[in-house]
């Protein structure tokens, strides 16, 4: 039998992560019904992955919205780049 | 990963190659952020812009050998990664598996030894993710505890749930086995899960 420790410690993830194998899962699911604090928990926790998912602003905690003048420069370097490097080669075929 | 439209990809493969300006631009305003934000992660402040500077370099010259095989934005991340952990090796420091069991430390608080939770988890007052990133100070809480997360930790964390990446990019990208990967994750979101309930619980970070 599953201990909470061993859901809560082991595997709640890569239960929500769906990372885990049948026997695994049905275990974990097993251990979910008759305990509430581990339902809880993997609750909480997948709150906490969708907090995660809607904060693509978040991680570094500083504003680095990089402005529109630089990025238009690096995309024409970039450009640039890639038709000087097409004029020293013939067009490759799509390779796809 | 999944959540990239194929098709539209495609389409903006075919247009780079044929060298459209408007493509350029359209590739640079998607990946940028996210590129820098990757490096960052991995490097830090001070280095990331020159290495996402290198990685567009490395990306346009071989563009021709791209394959799809996997999503552009994890090839542009794989090539991000590579140009930031050569640059770690070239100044001795390596990108050293946090292997230290830091989640210990939730083990022996929450638990007792017959393995039944000792401190239970709370019942929150925000119950979506809407509510809880309604409060300010929770953001800003987050945004450091972020930020005091162990490198690796970060790293993986911000790959898989904040840029949605797949375990197998990660694994890929970061050089370690999926289940380095999958502990570096767990104790990521423990670590944010222990900040959240402590906001729940008292309104404070």
């Amino acid at each position: 039998m599953l201990s909470c420790h061993d859901l809560a410690h082991h595997h709640a993830s890569d239960y929500i992560d769906g990372q885990l194998g049948w026997r695994e899962r049905l275990r974990v699911r097993l251990h979910l019904l008759i305990c509430v604090h581990c339902r809880h928990f993997v609750q909480q926790l997948q709150l906490v992955r969708k907090v995660l998912r809607r904060s693509d602003n978040l991680p570094d905690g500083t504003d680095h919205e990089p402005d529109q003048a630089a990025l238009r420069s690096l995309s024409e370097q970039l450009h640039q780049l890639h038709d000087s490097q097409s004029q020293s080669t013939t067009p490759p075929a799509d390779d796809r | 990963m999944p959540e990239k439209d194929d098709s539209t990809e495609a389409i903006l493969l075919q247009r780079l190659r044929g060298g459209e300006k408007g493509a350029f631009e359209q590739l640079v305003r998607q990946y940028h952020a996210p590129m820098q934000r990757f490096a960052r992660a991995i490097i830090g402040e001070a280095q990331a812009e020159e290495v996402v500077q290198e990685a567009w370099m490395s990306a346009i010259r071989h563009l021709q050998g791209f394959e799809g095989r996997s999503s552009l934005k994890s090839w542009l991340f794989a090539i991000v990664g590579n140009e930031a952990k050569g640059r770690l090796r070239k100044d001795k420091r390596e990108v050293q598996l946090d292997t230290s069991d830091d989640g210990a430390m939730f083990a022996d608080k929450r638990f007792a030894a017959d393995g039944h939770w000792s401190r239970p988890p709370t019942q929150w007052h925000d119950e979506t993710p809407e509510a809880l990133l309604s409060h300010e100070d929770l953001v800003q809480c987050l945004e450091s505890h972020l930020q005091c997360l162990p490198p690796q930790q970060r790293t993986a964390l911000l790959m898989r749930d904040i840029e949605r990446m797949s375990f197998d990019d990660i694994c890929n990208i970061l050089q370690v086995s999926t289940s380095n990967v999958r502990v570096l994750i767990h104790r990521a979101r423990v670590k944010i899960f222990t900040m959240i309930e402590h906001f729940e619980e008292t309104g404070r970070c």
